[in-house]
């Protein structure tokens, strides 16, 4: 994005009254709940310590891990690929999927990250969110703009808008429950006609191949549980030793993301789907990540987990929303990861963004100290803006 | 996504001033250290020519923001890029020699004399170079530390007082990663004031009249990665006898004032003043404290009464029982 564009759109939301309320709202509310939470279960706070070290242990022995991987989900009939890029993911799951099928899926940021439902449909498949969240910004053509909470932005006023412009009828903003029920009797027909589901992993225990998913509303199991082709789209850096890693990691990305308890914990045994006669598709995605594995300067944004409470607690998101970062990953830390898989030319503004204030440092439970990678990657921006054009003055 | 290696014009005139003039603004070191009515000593006050920067952006603000506004926009630039070219003008039309920020660092100066130390400062003060670092500079800001470096070693400084946390960071944490065999030893304002007040050779005492403060904790000291400075201000406006009240947002949770993008956002940096403005005023505080520069100057830009903010040196200054 160029700088003046990215202007544009930073003065067009802060203009935006209804979006800068929704989002004000959520922040100011898990402010609050955060300190809660914490104070509740002071457990968190060490088992967030845990966490960063299997995820540190996770990650220095990814190769090995993604080996393993394959060579598990061969052995337990679940079909493995390990897509280098975008593009891979696209053509296998394209592939896979065909055209005129009915998919639905879950909300999963990989998916975000390299388009998948879009093209889907460009395919000729008829694909749905089913998550709410990401429902809404479906119908609105819009993007997520927070990893947890994807259309923050929109107010049950938007919310009744868009309903009513796809559906050709009314609905009333007051009636938030309603509008809810209106969207479960939609979602189930779609999935008892679907013929895929497409979910993401929180996490992936390698040993014996699972997916641990948090969700609140109860669609993910649908989503896996209805159609007879099952695919888990997920990245590199999920994968963790066992399943008892993907727990803890489950539950402090649950409570740092605001909840006390997320609605649905899902360990999805892959076996157990094969079993019962599904097709199962592993797909995990390198995209850049292995990159930023091999660079000391950013290993540990490899070690985020996605709670969110970074964004929430930042200045500047508080302020703009997902603007500021990469289209799947906002803000800070989705500056940085985005700027490894979409090239740091990329993300110049948002990268100049961040205030380095370090409130996102405070309130990551793994301590990842994202203000000194943001001015890493500013001076490997300069160093690479000035030798394409030197001699430019 | 294809992009290609663009950045803000007003960007490269930070740099650019700073490689030429050794200063963000093309301010002289002279300029810079104008504050300065001593002669350096072993132990020297510095400022980091901030305090005089933070003045002219904020009395000034309006101006600059012709060419921080639109990073884009190639026109303002290269008219700035002209105005700042003609010297003496430019120079009468940006100095400042007197102010609410400019004046700290010769107050803080008095504090510390008052306390007894022997202590100086450098009528040619250089700029820190904070900009070069935060920005992504590495090279060229390697090159400049090494030359503040000299300039201090050539006016025989062993130690150095700062009064703000980016100087104070940059000078105790940052330099020395980039600077072989540094042994300046780095003293932080509060730390000595503090000292002062604990052994008594400080005596400060402010009457509160019923009025409510509230401190707002810059980022560089409350959420440090390298020493947290959250209790130390704290302490100096208790021993003032000030009632205080807490910010919704304070001490390690503190929000930023907005500063650091305004270079080349100002729209934005001025939302984030505001919002932290309307933070810090919606607890009832009359008063507002604030230990940076950045800050100070931040914050006046978006109240309209500017006896409400005040740097806690000017509080300590106001204090002292002389």
């Amino acid at each position: 994005m160029s700088w003046s564009d990215y202007k544009k759109e930073i003065s067009s939301i802060l203009g935006d009254e209804v979006k800068r309320l929704g989002i004000e709202r959520t922040v100011d509310h898990y402010e609050v709940d955060i300190v809660k939470i914490l104070d509740e279960y002071p457990e968190t706070l060490s088992l967030a310590k845990e966490v960063r070290r299997i995820r540190e242990e996770a990650l220095s022995n990814n190769a090995y891990l993604l080996d393993r991987l394959e060579s598990r989900c061969k052995e337990i009939g679940v079909n493995f690929y390990y897509a280098e890029t975008s593009r891979d993911v696209l053509k296998y799951i394209g592939d896979i999927v065909g055209g005129g099928k009915t998919v639905v899926k879950s909300k999963s940021m990989v998916s975000e990250e390299v388009g998948l439902r879009k093209y889907l449909e460009r395919l000729g498949s008829e694909v749905w969110e089913t998550d709410l969240g990401e429902f809404i910004l479906q119908l609105a053509d819009d993007i997520p703009m927070h990893i947890v909470t994807p259309s923050i932005h929109y107010s049950k006023e938007r919310v009744a808008e868009v309903f009513s412009k796809r559906f050709r009828r009314s609905f009333d903003p007051s009636d938030v429950e309603g509008m809810v029920r209106f969207f479960s009797g939609f979602m189930r027909r779609k999935y008892f006609e679907s013929e895929v589901g497409i979910i993401g992993s929180n996490s992936l225990g390698v040993e014996e191949p699972a997916s641990l998913l948090i969700h609140n509303e109860g669609n993910i199991t649908l989503t896996y549980n209805t159609p007879d082709k099952v695919v888990v789209l997920t990245d590199l850096f999920k994968l963790v030793p066992s399943v008892k890693d993907s727990m803890k990691i489950a539950l402090v990305t649950s409570r740092y993301a605001g909840y006390r308890i997320a609605g649905y914990y899902d360990v999805i045994y892959y076996k157990s789907l094969v079993e019962r006669g599904k097709d199962v598709h592993l797909v995990v995605l390198d995209g850049g990540r292995k990159k930023i594995l091999g660079d000391r300067d950013f290993f540990e944004a490899a070690l985020c987990i996605k709670c969110g409470a970074c964004m929430y607690k930042c200045t500047v998101y508080q302020l703009v929303g997902g603007v500021f970062g990469g289209p799947a990953y906002p803000s800070g830390i989705g500056t940085v990861i985005t700027s490894f898989l979409y090239g740091v030319e990329n993300l110049a503004p948002s990268l100049y963004t961040c205030l380095l204030d370090g409130r996102c440092v405070e309130a990551c439970p793994i301590d990842i100290d994202i203000p000194s990678m943001i001015i890493s990657l500013r001076a490997r921006y300069i160093s690479r803006a000035f030798s394409q054009r030197s001699g430019r003055r | 996504m294809s992009g290609s290696y663009k950045l803000p014009e007003s960007i490269l005139i930070v740099r650019d001033n700073i490689l030429k003039h050794m200063h963000p603004l093309g301010l002289s070191s002279g300029e810079c250290g104008s504050w300065c009515n001593g002669e350096p000593k072993e132990t020297v006050l510095y400022s980091g020519c901030l305090y005089t920067t933070m003045e002219v952006v904020y009395s000034r603000g309006s101006l600059l923001n012709m060419v921080t506004s639109s990073p884009d926009k190639k026109l303002t630039p290269k008219l700035a890029r002209v105005f700042m070219g003609l010297g003496p003008l430019y120079k009468m039309v940006i100095s400042r020699r007197g102010g609410k920020i400019y004046d700290l660092p010769r107050k803080a100066l008095e504090i510390v004399n008052h306390l007894g130390l022997d202590v100086g400062c450098l009528p040619k003060e250089p700029y820190v170079g904070v900009l070069l670092y935060e920005l992504g500079f590495h090279r060229e800001f390697e090159e400049y530390v090494n030359k503040v470096y000299r300039i201090f070693k050539e006016y025989g400084v062993r130690k150095v007082i700062t009064l703000d946390p980016h100087t104070y960071e940059m000078l105790k944490y940052i330099y020395p990663k980039y600077i072989e065999g540094y042994d300046l030893e780095v003293l932080n304002i509060l730390d000595i004031i503090i000292q002062g007040i604990r052994d008594g050779r400080l005596k400060i005492r402010m009457d509160s009249k019923d009025l409510k403060y509230v401190f707002h904790d810059p980022c560089h000291y409350s959420k440090s990665r390298y020493r947290k400075i959250i209790d130390e201000p704290r302490e100096i406006i208790s021993s003032l006898g000030l009632q205080t009240v807490e910010s919704r947002k304070s001490r390690e949770d503190s929000m930023c004032c907005g500063g650091p993008i305004e270079t080349y956002f100002s729209m934005l940096a001025k939302k984030v003043a505001e919002a932290r403005y309307k933070d810090l005023t919606s607890t009832g505080a009359d008063k507002i404290i604030v230990s940076c520069p950045i800050c100070l100057s931040s914050l006046l830009s978006v109240s309209r009464d500017e006896s409400r903010i005040m740097d806690l040196i000017e509080l300590v200054y106001e204090g002292l029982k002389r």
